[in-house]
């Protein structure tokens, strides 16, 4: 049995066996993340600029740090929940949040934003601020923000960012301009206008003025964020505050142009290529399979109607009717698989339908025949059996080219933008420019993944290939 | 011979007969036509039209009659007149657009087939000879790497590196500073550079496979008893291997004319839009988005027919040089 033989090619070989634990470990990874991911991460998360908000744009991944000598602030997020300390100062109650910070030597963040979320107050409006104390023991008054107050008609207990939460960009809010104003001249005798801080906040922030000329130097240390609110009734406060300092490295993966943590796209995009690439291949194996067989075994008109079909969609250029189907039933994952599917099998009918031929003539079926099998059994319990090791090692090698069909439809913006796919992603880095202006962890590591998932495959396929002749493998037209 | 290729000429109509059909039941498919298209972009951008322009619109361009009627109408212009239509988008014909675009196609498609085989069929050669060999496991690993490799990836990384080596951006057909010239020696050299990465990147997509081919047709071909004959008679290796078995094995590889150009135009799409070639591929995408049916259209039967012809020359190659098919043809009749 030639399925046996397959199967030691696999499990015996070191070839076999290290695409064996590739998939094996791609299986588990993708169970993993498809029960760890939400449902609809794509359209809720992925395809939502808002839920990356926080995040710098194309930040290269954190662990560059490391290789490069360039100082990078590396992305800093925090959430705090209840306050640490809360002290009655007159008719006011004082909730404290102490929130240290530390800046390496040169790193300053590239942006500061603030978010406090689920605000609730009976009478009085909380008043919110924001303190940076910096290793030389000045301070900052960073913000100062008053939650808008009760509207005309309406009642108390008041809710305010409980859906909208309340986001400030500290780095350029006009507020924290006129602080820093404040703060340089108090501080340092120095007058600067609005115009002349806008650009420079972070540095004004996180250093101290050059006495040469007007620069800032970036002053390294611990630094701490205070962020205190003033409330009157007892229940009054705040659900969260958030405060994120925007680095120029994030992450395992970085992130693209508009914040997103590639690492999230690219596991998601393990399973669906898994998907993909094991779908179309069995569906469309499984129908070269079986049309080839009724050709080659039924014959006339059967043979005819299938030999003409298969030559007409294997003349068909694929890619120009896969854009057009797409543009018009629209990009949709399981339009994409079904029209891989319906274009992937012509080349196998041809291949079984010639095996078959051979076959049918073969004294083994003769003798069956003799003996009074019917059509349908002599193809299913004599023909199939001895084709099924060439199904299977079609069904691995039609994998890889289906994963990469649908990195180049992706490519080409006919992606289902519902699902992220690596080819997706690699769109993405190249329409916004990324290879030019070398964002290379936006383009090589959804790259190496198709690569690397393909090869799996391949390296499968090149271990049961002295099993299965390759021959009947490769060559469509066997005339 | 020449029975022959008519023959197969004559079999070839009913398949012409039905991509015609197809590529206009493309024009046909999305929903809505050009002119409802550019009517509601005027009205997007507040200029309304009344019923009498639209009206006339429709009419000029034909969409009140039923489709078979505008079937026949474009067949009858190709067929004829040799005249595909209207490109909406472009404000061109058709044919003066293709005119700019196909020939450059052709070239790269061509010459990227002829890229492949010129690498595929000698490394497939001492592969099968030198079966197990280091250098046959080397071509395998790289043979199997192209098949895994994306044609896009694989133009944008190389593109992207080149730059950064050489300061040399192989993208477009020509630079800038040739741009606006009229063709001289340097501006064909010019040219000549920047079509080596999409030659070499296209030509390479179908080595890996074509490789496997030619290596497994010469290995079946080289347990065959007449080699052995042939080596008992003492015949020189080499003339032997060439004289015979690199011929019957090469048969495949020339049927693979036909289906490896459907191939080649569709891996040619992503490497043009990747380094700005002005082929037919990044236009019929943009024919596409804009909805321009009649340049879409088009350009999927050209691209068709090319590939039906394909197979038509590669049939008759195959019949030129192996005569065993000429006789079974003609046996068949």
């Amino acid at each position: 049995m030639r399925v046996r033989q397959i199967r030691d090619a696999l499990l015996k070989t070191p070839v076999g066996l290290l695409g064996l634990l590739s998939l094996a470990a791609q299986v588990v990874l993708s169970i993993w993340v498809v029960v760890s991911y939400p449902d609809d991460f794509g359209n809720r998360v992925w395809s939502n600029p808002i839920h990356w908000v926080d995040n710098p744009k194309a930040a290269p991944p954190a662990w560059i740090r490391r290789v490069d000598s360039q100082p990078r602030a590396e992305h800093w997020q925090t959430v705090r929940g209840e306050p640490e300390t809360v002290e009655e100062k007159g008719r006011n109650l004082i909730a404290s949040w102490n929130i240290p910070y530390i800046v390496e030597e040169g790193a300053v963040p590239a942006f500061l934003a603030l978010t406090v979320r689920d605000v609730r107050f009976e009478e009085r409006a909380p008043l919110l601020a924001l303190t940076l104390i910096r290793p030389d023991e000045t301070r900052v008054s960073v913000m100062r923000h008053a939650v808008r107050g009760p509207r005309e008609g309406e009642e108390g207990p008041y809710e305010r960012h409980f859906d909208d939460p309340l986001r400030i960009q500290l780095s350029a809010d006009e507020s924290t301009l006129s602080s820093l104003q404040e703060f340089l001249a108090e501080e340092y005798g120095l007058q600067m206008d609005a115009e002349e801080i806008r650009p420079r906040v972070m540095d004004i922030l996180f250093g101290v003025p050059d006495a040469t000329d007007d620069g800032f130097v970036p002053m390294a240390g611990e630094y701490t964020f205070l962020f205190q609110t003033a409330t009157r009734a007892e229940d009054d406060g705040i659900g969260s505050v958030e405060l994120v300092a925007g680095g120029d490295a994030f992450g395992r993966m970085g992130t693209d142009s508009i914040g997103r943590d590639l690492a999230q796209g690219l596991l998601y995009g393990l399973p669906t290529a898994l998907v993909i690439g094991v779908v179309v291949a069995l569906l469309s194996t499984s129908i070269g399979t079986v049309l080839g067989m009724a050709s080659g075994y039924l014959g006339g008109t059967a043979d005819t109607v299938i030999q003409r079909l298969s030559d007409i969609v294997a003349n068909i250029p694929v890619l120009p009717l896969l854009i057009f189907l797409l543009f018009i039933i629209g990009p949709n994952l399981t339009v994409i698989i079904g029209i891989l599917i319906a274009f992937s099998w012509p080349g196998l009918a041809i291949q079984v339908r010639v095996m078959v031929l051979h076959m049918r003539s073969s004294q083994l079926i003769e003798a069956v025949q003799s003996l009074g099998s019917s059509r349908w059994r002599v193809m299913y319990r004599h023909i199939l059996p001895q084709i099924m090791p060439y199904f299977l090692a079609q069904i691995i090698f039609t994998a890889p080219s289906a994963i990469l069909a649908e990195a180049g439809l992706s490519f080409l913006g006919l992606g289902d933008p519902s699902i992220p796919t690596w080819g997706q992603i690699l769109e993405a880095g190249f329409r916004t420019g990324g290879v030019y202006v070398g964002y290379w962890w936006w383009i090589v590591p959804p790259g190496l993944l198709i690569v690397l998932v393909a090869s799996t495959f391949m390296l499968l396929s090149l271990a049961i290939e002295p099993v299965v002749n390759p021959r009947l493998r490769q060559t469509r037209r066997a005339d | 011979m020449v029975a022959y290729i008519v023959r197969r000429s004559v079999m070839l109509i009913p398949i012409l007969v039905l991509i015609s059909l197809v590529s206009f039941a493309i024009i046909e498919l999305p929903p809505g036509d050009w002119v409802t298209y550019q009517i509601e972009n005027l009205r997007a951008s507040g200029i309304e039209l009344n019923e009498d322009e639209a009206e006339r619109l429709v009419k000029m361009y034909g969409f009140d009659q039923p489709a078979w009627k505008r079937y026949i109408r474009w067949m009858r212009g190709i067929l004829f007149k040799f005249n595909f239509g209207w490109s909406f988008q472009w404000g061109k014909t058709v044919n003066e657009l293709l005119g700019e675009r196909l020939p450059l196609t052709l070239v790269i498609s061509i010459s990227a087939l002829i890229v492949s085989w010129i690498i595929a069929i000698p490394i497939g050669i001492y592969s099968a000879t030198h079966q197990y060999s280091v250098l046959d496991y080397i071509f395998t690993f790289f043979g199997f790497l192209g098949l895994t490799i994306p044609t896009f990836l694989l133009a944008m990384v190389l593109a992207w590196y080149i730059f950064k080596l050489t300061e040399f951006a192989p993208l477009g057909l020509f630079s800038i500073e040739y741009m606006d010239e009229p063709m001289s020696m340097e501006k064909f050299i010019d040219m000549l550079k920047h079509l080596v990465l999409p030659l070499i990147i296209i030509g390479l997509n179908g080595t890996g496979a074509l490789i496997r081919v030619m290596r497994g047709n010469l290995l079946d071909e080289l347990k065959k008893q007449y080699v052995i004959t042939a080596r008992a008679k003492g015949v020189n290796e080499m003339q032997l291997l060439f004289k015979y078995p690199v011929r019957m094995s090469m048969n495949p590889v020339i049927s693979t004319i036909g289906w490896i150009l459907p191939g080649i135009f569709s891996g040619e799409v992503l490497v043009s839009l990747v380094l700005g070639l002005q082929t037919t591929g990044p236009l019929l995408l943009r024919a596409v988005l804009a909805q321009d049916m009649f340049l879409a259209g088009s350009i999927v039967m050209i691209l068709s027919v090319l590939t039906v012809i394909g197979t038509l020359l590669s049939d008759i190659l195959l019949a030129a040089l192996d005569p065993r098919i000429r006789y079974s043809a003609a046996a068949a009749r």
